[in-house]
């Protein structure tokens, strides 16, 4: 599905709209939904909002409809509607990166271990088993907690170093999960009837790789892939509920966390 | 008896990879203590008197450095003593005494979480692989991707207010051993199980119904279709077998991040396991404590996999003639 | 002495313990009753198991850790200290029988109840009272200092005017480098002050897991985030009818930190009873007092969080830069965002840097929320030092606390002012901002700009002066250095986190503290007026702390003492126990 949609990209807008005709509802639902986060990332600054950081005093917790708050506001006062579509933009930022670096060194990685097999096979398994066996919450907080910290308490560490760090601890967790998970189908493929042929016709490894395995491997990628980017946006909020997300941003994660306790006083707040 | 000696040396094989795990995982962890802004001297060491402080900085080891730290604790943990929780001034309790109360908790908590998943995803990957591309399964699919982007925390939380506080058919919160009362056990762990369970069944579904899709294609199951063999027979003893090789990986893999995910939930459900003794070191900075549980979940999550390895080889022979070439 | 990181550093942590002893005294043992929810004719009844929801976990049981708010209660179960608190504000003779001061109020006696042991069958005779006002106020460690670290804890420099106590014969004697009326303040020290068993101060391992007292409950099973503590059949107390009390037979204290869940576990029954505190927990305590199922009981406004502008360091070693700050400050508009919900308010809006109850409460010279004010200190900042006015405001891990740094923030953005937020752990925070004592004689002290935090409470001063003073150790009178420790002094900066070093304060500080005539009311509220006028510490709306409790509890809305004296039921370290029965 996704390697058909990216595939008529090239072909203009009334192609991309006859394809788009022709998908299934479901499918249409989904793409309409992601045009909107995405215009919400890129537009939200210029949308006239009220300002995400900025608590209405005088309404809290305030339902769907409310005056001045289409979505109400969240039980500290905070604009809901200009939290999500503020929010996207961090959101998506930390999950797009960090999975599409995690993803792409992750399973560059697996696949490249996997094919070569051997020593090298034996090392970047051990260091996948090393990171997978702490538990990515654990590896998480300590790398924001080494990185993310200063030494001089006087100094505040800038939101977007924390940011950065966020992301890159996010990756770091992300790169052996999608490589084990690489690594493993290029095991169930490599033996297969196909490959044992390419080899025997003299196919180069190169060319193995690239025309066999990978498109084989990304179902796989792609199905761990898809769910951790809405992992990664939930992780980003675990993050802030124990305290080490991005303080002073707004993403989802940080709205999730920081009413995740108040469905009893503003339910629709909780998205 | 050469069948036997190659066991041998795979078990060989099996226990220096578990131990270089847990050595790797462990040192990692001790490295970045070293790098912590805050110095665990700051931390740990108090008194007016300077032989005072040096003779507790030797008493903690924070006079050697990285490395004989390192090996020290190494020694130490290898021996069973996993050092003690320390209090300004000392005088804590050990961390075994800790991980004794606590690790069974956890345990208890993951595989019931494990097995729930499990039980759940199977039919489920199963069945939208058969109905591959039709409205079920893209309802089974966005049905789970929804479910699994709901934070477990949040899960926890609308749990315990529904069902624990709106319809009281439950306990909101709170750990019964076993020997306690059975009935309550199982009541008070269905909805921590829950909440940590529902994100886990969307990952395993997608990977089976992906591998499950794979395998409906292979040779074997057109001719078992050919000789007229019903669809669940075909699904269930042929095809799931050889498809579920990612999936009992995944779930070997998903051993550590379980033990990351309990830390949140056992606090939400007040559950003294190890991932709320693992939050305690983190926040209330116990890092030698943090060290001794980090290399528990390690060699717990070696010992999984090497299992998982073992079973898949049984479940998918191709996997295990690969590896005896 | 309370350092909870409020505001809103959250509930947060007390840096420690001491103890009180009061003026002369009443003898018989109290009883602590039932109860105006009880209606008529129910009696108490003894047995039961409870369990109970906090949101502190309790690391240890021993001395020089901070014991936060609501693990300080788990500890109260256990121990008792030789004063107790009466609801109109006087101090009671508990442990202790009578406590006399000489003329000069330099001299204190006091008298012990006879028989009173504690739970392992250790007497609490004078030398046990001895021994723990020693490891109070440090000599006990500075006699031993190898193996006696462990008791080296914030007390030494709350009792700095402590300078002798011995025993005679059956009597205790305290003596102080001072003159002092309200030593029974500062030896209460907001119910910190604990009497330990001798063998659990001498020992480092019992004193951290096993500890000992006298109180109507002894620790069964302890760990960090679960407490289980037992009867202890040898109480000293019986109520009026002659039960031997405490009438429960276990309490189990479950930490629970998601407030939201402690509230559930409160509503479906599986709590009997739950803390809840007002920094960031103000609508579950709505929903407590608003439920018909549910029983509650309040603290006293006697919590009052400040921000404490540090002197120290930039930018408010500046006093342009604390009237801007002062100034900026909108209390009424931080009550609405952080105090109240959908029309429901807990706590006060602050009018002096104490509560109205306190004997230093003074409005004159209270800096009002004035944005043009503000503005004009700012441009004499800017002026002065040719910066814009801008600092660092402190969060701990939690949601509210962040909530409350970003409400903060929004506050000061209003009148011109920008403002950073550092999340850290309050456990880190107040390490820092509290050092230790060898850390404070490094030189390592209160790093952050602006620490919103409670250290305020009580209607006396003795949980109030030593936070102001800039060394404990250097009044006039105290000798502390010669006698005890060369370290002492340079220690005694500790807890003044301000960094302060104006001596126009201190002067008037120490001429307040050291009054014995009736001036003294006079002079206290002279030196609150100077503290509000010169910004050295600007208030926050005042917090309250709130137990909730399930149908079948009953005496939890009294607590007495001894006759004709009735205790503070509510604190911020929750209910006394002993008078607390189940209902069938």
């Amino acid at each position: 599905m996704f390697l058909s949609v990216s595939s008529t990209l090239g072909h203009g807008s009334a192609a991309v709209l006859s394809k788009f005709r022709s998908l299934d509802l479901f499918t249409k639902i989904c793409l309409t939904w992601l045009a909107i986060v995405v215009l919400a990332a890129i537009l939200g600054p210029v949308l006239p909002l009220d300002n995400p950081r900025e608590a209405d005093i005088e309404a809290m917790g305030t339902g769907l409809f409310s005056s001045g708050h289409i979505f109400g506001t969240d039980t500290n006062g905070y604009d809901v509607l200009s939290n999500i579509v503020n929010g996207s933009r961090l959101s998506l930022l930390i999950a797009v990166v960090s999975v599409g670096i995690g993803g792409v060194v992750g399973a560059a990685i697996g696949i490249i271990s996997a094919f070569v097999r051997g020593k090298f096979d034996y090392v970047v398994n051990l260091f996948f088993n090393i990171m997978l066996s702490i538990p990515n919450l654990v590896l998480g907080l300590a790398l924001v907690a080494v990185l993310a910290t200063s030494a001089d308490p006087t100094q505040p560490v800038s939101s977007n170093r924390r940011v950065f760090v966020v992301i890159i601890s996010l990756t770091i967790v992300i790169i052996p999960i999608l490589g084990r998970i690489a690594r493993g189908a290029t095991l169930t493929w490599i033996n297969r009837e196909f490959i044992t042929a390419a080899r025997s016709m003299g196919m180069k490894n190169r060319d193995i790789v690239l025309k066999h395995v990978v498109p084989n491997v990304l179902p796989s990628i792609y199905a761990i892939g898809f769910l951790a980017i809405g992992v990664v946006i939930v992780a980003e909020g675990a993050l802030s509920l124990l305290g080490v997300g991005i303080t002073d941003g707004v993403s989802w994660g940080a709205a999730i966390s920081r009413v995740s306790g108040d469905f009893t006083y503003a339910p629709h707040s909780n998205r | 008896m050469k069948a036997r000696s190659t066991n041998a040396i795979e078990v060989l094989k099996r226990l220096v990879q578990l131990l270089l795990v847990v050595i790797g995982a462990t040192f990692l962890l001790s490295l970045l203590l070293r790098l912590l802004p805050v110095g665990l001297k700051e931390l740990y060491v108090t008194g007016l008197f300077e032989e005072d402080r040096q003779r507790q900085i030797k008493e903690l080891g924070l006079d050697r450095n990285a490395f004989s730290y390192y090996f020290h604790w190494l020694w130490d943990f290898v021996r069973g003593d996993f050092g003690r929780i320390v209090l300004p001034g000392g005088g804590g309790e050990s961390v075994s005494s800790h991980v004794g109360r606590a690790l069974p908790k956890t345990l208890q908590l993951v595989f019931y979480t494990q097995i729930f998943a499990l039980a759940v995803a199977i039919p489920l990957g199963i069945f939208s692989a058969y109905r591959a591309g039709r409205r079920t399964d893209r309802f089974v699919s966005y049905g789970l991707f929804t479910a699994a982007s709901v934070p477990n925390f949040v899960l926890g939380l609308l749990l315990a207010l529904i069902v624990g506080v709106k319809l009281e058919w439950l306990p909101p919160l709170g750990y019964v051993p076993i020997s306690e009362s059975f009935v309550d056990h199982v009541r008070g762990m269905v909805l921590p199980v829950l909440a940590l369970g529902i994100p886990l069944i969307a990952s395993y579904t997608r990977l089976l119904r992906t591998d499950v899709i794979a395998t409906l294609r292979e040779d074997f199951v057109t001719m078992a279709v050919a000789k007229g063999l019903s669809d669940r027979r075909i699904l269930f003893t042929h095809v799931l077998r050889p498809s579920s090789v990612t999936l009992l990986t995944s779930a070997a893999l998903n051993m550590g991040a379980l033990i990351g995910g309990s830390l949140v939930i056992e606090r939400v459900f007040s559950i003294p396991g190890l991932g709320t003794e693992i939050g305690l070191a983190i926040f209330g900075r116990q890092y030698f404590a943090l060290q001794a549980y980090v290399a528990l979940v390690a060699i717990g999550y070696v010992v999984f996999n090497s299992v998982i390895d073992v079973l898949v080889g049984f479940v998918d022979p191709r996997t295990r003639e690969r590896r005896s070439a | 002495m309370s350092i909870r990181a409020t505001k809103r550093q959250g509930r947060s942590r007390r840096l420690a313990l001491f103890t009180g002893i009061a003026i002369a005294a009443s003898v018989i043992p109290a009883a602590a009753q039932a109860s105006a929810n009880s209606a008529a004719a129910e009696k108490p009844v003894r047995g039961g198991n409870i369990t109970a929801g906090i949101f502190d976990q309790v690391l240890t049981t021993c001395y020089s850790p901070n014991v936060p708010n609501s693990a300080l209660g788990v500890l109260k179960t256990v121990y008792e200290g030789l004063v107790e608190k009466s609801s109109d504000g006087k101090f009671v003779p508990f442990l202790a029988k009578a406590i006399t001061p000489s003329a000069d109020f330099k001299t204190w006696t006091l008298s012990l109840r006879p028989g009173i042991k504690f739970s392992n069958g250790e007497p609490l005779d004078a030398a046990a009272v001895v021994l723990n006002l020693q490891a109070l106020n440090g000599d006990y460690y500075l006699k031993n200092t190898a193996t006696a670290v462990h008791t080296a804890g914030s007390g030494i420099p709350f009792t700095a005017n402590l300078r002798k106590v011995e025993a005679s014969g059956a009597d205790v004697v305290m003596t102080l480098w001072t003159s002092q009326v309200d030593w029974l303040d500062t030896l209460y020290a907001s119910g910190r002050f604990f009497m330990r068993a001798p063998s659990t101060i001498k020992s480092k391992d019992e004193c951290a897991t096993k500890g000992v007292g006298t109180g109507p409950f002894m620790f069964d099973t302890v760990t960090p985030t679960n407490v289980k503590v037992k009867r202890n059949p040898n109480y000293w107390r019986k109520d009026k009818a002659g039960t031997q009390l405490p009438y429960l037979d276990s309490i189990t204290f479950d930490v629970q930190q998601q407030p939201t869940q402690r509230l559930n576990a409160l509503r479906s029954g599986k709590y009997d009873a739950a803390q809840f505190t007002s920094a960031g927990e103000v609508k579950q305590i709505l929903s407590v007092k608003s439920s018909n199922n549910l029983g509650s009981v309040d603290s006293k406004d006697s919590f009052y969080p400040t921000w404490w502008p540090n002197q120290g360091i930039e930018p408010f070693n500046n006093k342009n830069a604390r009237l801007a700050f002062a100034h900026a400050w909108d209390n009424a508009s931080y009550y609405k965002l952080r105090n109240c919900f959908k029309g429901k308010c807990l706590g006060n809006i602050p009018t002096s840097i104490v509560g109205k109850d306190n004997v230093m409460y003074n409005t004159k010279g209270f800096l009002k929320f004035d944005i043009k004010k503000s503005k004009e200190y700012q441009e004499a900042y800017k002026k002065e030092t040719g910066k814009d006015l801008t600092f660092q405001i402190n969060a701990t891990l939690s949601d509210e606390s962040l909530n409350n740094a970003k409400a903060a923030q929004q506050i000061f953005a209003k009148a011109g002012i920008t403002t950073t937020i550092n999340q850290e752990d309050g456990a880190t925070q107040v390490a820092n901002a509290f050092p230790g004592l060898a850390a404070a004689a490094a030189g390592k002290l209160n790093p952050y700009q602006a620490y919103a935090v409670l250290l305020f409470e009580g209607e006396g001063t003795g949980f109030i002066l030593p936070f102001l003073q800039q060394n404990v150790f250097s009044e006039p009178g105290n000798n502390a250095k010669t006698e005890r420790s060369p370290l002492l002094p340079i220690a005694g900066t500790a807890l003044n986190v301000t960094r302060h070093k104006d001596t126009a304060l201190t002067d008037l500080l120490y001429a307040a503290k050291q009054d014995i005539t009736k001036a003294r009311p006079a002079k206290l509220k002279a030196l609150t007026k100077y503290i509000q006028e010169n910004a050295v510490v600007v208030p926050t709306p005042t917090l309250m702390y709130t137990y909730g409790f399930g149908k079948k509890l009953r005496g939890y809305d009294t607590f007495e003492l001894a006759a004709g004296k009735t205790g503070i039921p509510m604190t911020n370290a929750g209910i006394n126990w002993t008078g607390i029965w189940v209902s069938k």
